[in-house]
């Protein structure tokens, strides 16, 4: 379980998060959403200990992040998986080389090991046969995959997803959204995706959050969010540039 | 009026050496943290030698191009400038001491800076906002071991050797030159070289090229590290890690020869 409490952060003079609190269960795949810039990758950045609190606590597992050291700190983070935004893929090294990383690193797994395991993660993601190809060969698409991929490969307990159809056409973003919903059933993992695709998050999500001036305005499952009366959720959700949220 | 200019003057250099203060202790810290992230030997050992190709494979062709160069032009001026007077024992004497105390780890020096310093600058800078270095945490991966540690270790055995090479490479030019259109004779060109040899600088000479490794690692990986904004960040990036060490290896240069030729 993850427990976000009385979170404040503030960068230079902008407050990112005043008093935010969350909670989330195991299982759950929580959907947060909000305006561009409003702190929603920030908050991924804080779950993994990316980023620190100014105060206010992130923990994991009952684990405080900001009580422990940085070798303690590190075996939190091997609980997860992060999809970043554009990927983060290595550009010097090859697809196989991307995924296989985590294992390299953290397993004394044999090469012939890792690489059939690689391969079972990209066939996961519908990128069977892509060993070899290296990351600047890969479209927008299919860079997502391997990152997802890579985010997998250590089966972490959590999985982050930072942006994951940015950028793609409907039908990718689909595919994407999809095998983030399988890949939850499949290998029992705790998923939070941070978007501002409302789509997708209606696809994914077992509870969505919005996140709007440093606080979480709404949390509830997307039937409750349908429903939602909060006038800051209906014009996001509507996508009407008139409304309470300050647009500059 | 005067007084309101001597404010804004005292409140700029207050800034100033508060920022170089701030920068220092920023750079102290990198580097601790640096030395801190020792692990996993296999894998450093791996990555070193990675690093290591690299650097003798970026800037091997450069280093023995422009020293060849040098050594050109030192053998001609020294023969040039004795107009005749000085004997031409000396012009082989006048290479190798230039060569082996000043130029060839000089010379080295700046051209790594130029072309791995830019590079580990560049390299470092595009993964710092592309978050490729935030994926290596968020992985458990620390990336002070992974992509700094190798850089500066490999940077630091490479440079020596390069000095060498680099010296090997001058002295070999000028040979060439004295004795193919100086009338210089082989035995005269050998006998200056060993004339007033020592061992002091050749390895003065190895002790700047070490130095000159930790300046362009350093400057290399930590300007690569702290690059922000895109594009524009990571040309920033770049361009200061080759001017500071740049600058740093001059001043270092001259401080090293204080110390290790009085």
């Amino acid at each position: 379980m993850i427990s976000i409490k009385n979170l404040y952060k503030k960068f230079d003079s902008k407050i990112i998060y005043e008093d935010l609190s969350i909670d989330i269960e195991e299982g759950e795949k929580l959907v947060i959403i909000g305006q561009s810039g409003v702190g929603k990758s920030v908050l991924l950045k804080h779950i993994v200990g990316l980023i620190k609190p100014d105060s206010g606590t992130v923990s994991i597992d009952g684990t405080d992040l900001g009580k422990i050291g940085v070798s303690a700190l590190f075996r939190q983070r091997k609980k997860f998986g992060f999809v970043f935004q554009g990927g983060a893929l290595f550009d010097s090294m090859s697809v196989a080389e991307n995924v296989a990383l985590p294992l390299r690193e953290h397993t004394k797994m044999t090469f012939t090991g890792a690489m059939e395991k690689v391969s079972e993660k990209l066939e996961m993601v519908g990128l069977k046969g892509c060993e070899n190809l290296e990351t600047a060969e890969l479209s927008g698409g299919m860079r997502k995959r391997v990152a997802i991929a890579r985010a997998i490969i250590m089966e972490p307990a959590y999985i982050l997803y930072d942006e994951p159809t940015t950028g793609l056409d409907p039908i990718l973003a689909e595919h994407i959204n999809e095998l983030i919903v399988d890949l939850n059933a499949r290998l029992n993992i705790t998923s939070i995706v941070v978007t501002h695709d409302i789509s997708s998050a209606y696809t994914i999500a077992s509870r969505i959050a919005m996140l709007y001036q440093g606080k979480i305005i709404h949390s509830g499952s997307p039937q409750d969010t349908k429903k939602s009366n909060n006038p800051y959720l209906l014009q996001f959700l509507q996508g009407k540039s008139e409304g309470p949220i300050d647009t500059n | 009026m005067v007084k309101s200019v001597i404010d804004k003057f005292y409140y700029l250099i207050r800034n100033r050496i508060k920022n170089v203060i701030l920068l220092v202790n920023s750079i102290f810290l990198f580097i601790i943290e640096m030395f801190k992230s020792f692990e996993k030997p296999k894998i450093l050992l791996k990555l070193t030698i990675e690093q290591m190709y690299l650097t003798g494979n970026q800037s091997l062709p450069i280093i023995i191009v422009s020293s060849a160069a040098i050594g050109l032009v030192t053998t001609f001026q020294a023969k040039f400038q004795g107009r005749g007077i000085i004997p031409d024992i000396y012009i082989s004497t006048a290479l190798v001491k230039a060569t082996l105390e000043e130029l060839g780890p000089l010379l080295t020096g700046l051209m790594l800076s130029g072309r791995v310093g830019a590079a580990m600058a560049a390299e470092l800078g595009t993964m710092k906002v592309t978050e490729q270095i935030d994926a290596l945490s968020a992985m458990a991966i620390n990336p002070f071991r992974f992509l700094v540690l190798p850089r500066f270790l490999a940077v630091i055995i490479m440079a020596p050797i390069l000095t060498v090479i680099s010296e090997a490479s001058a002295i070999f030019s000028g040979y060439l030159l004295a004795t193919l259109s100086m009338n210089i004779l082989h035995e005269t060109f050998m006998k200056g070289m060993r004339f007033s040899f020592m061992p002091i600088e050749l390895f003065g000479g190895l002790i700047k090229a070490v130095i000159f490794g930790i300046i362009i690692s350093i400057a290399g990986t930590y300007t690569g590290f702290h690059a922000d904004g895109g594009a524009k960040g990571v040309g920033q990036a770049t361009t200061k890690a080759v001017v500071s060490a740049s600058v740093l290896i001059l001043i270092a240069d001259y401080l090293v020869a204080r110390l290790v030729f009085r």
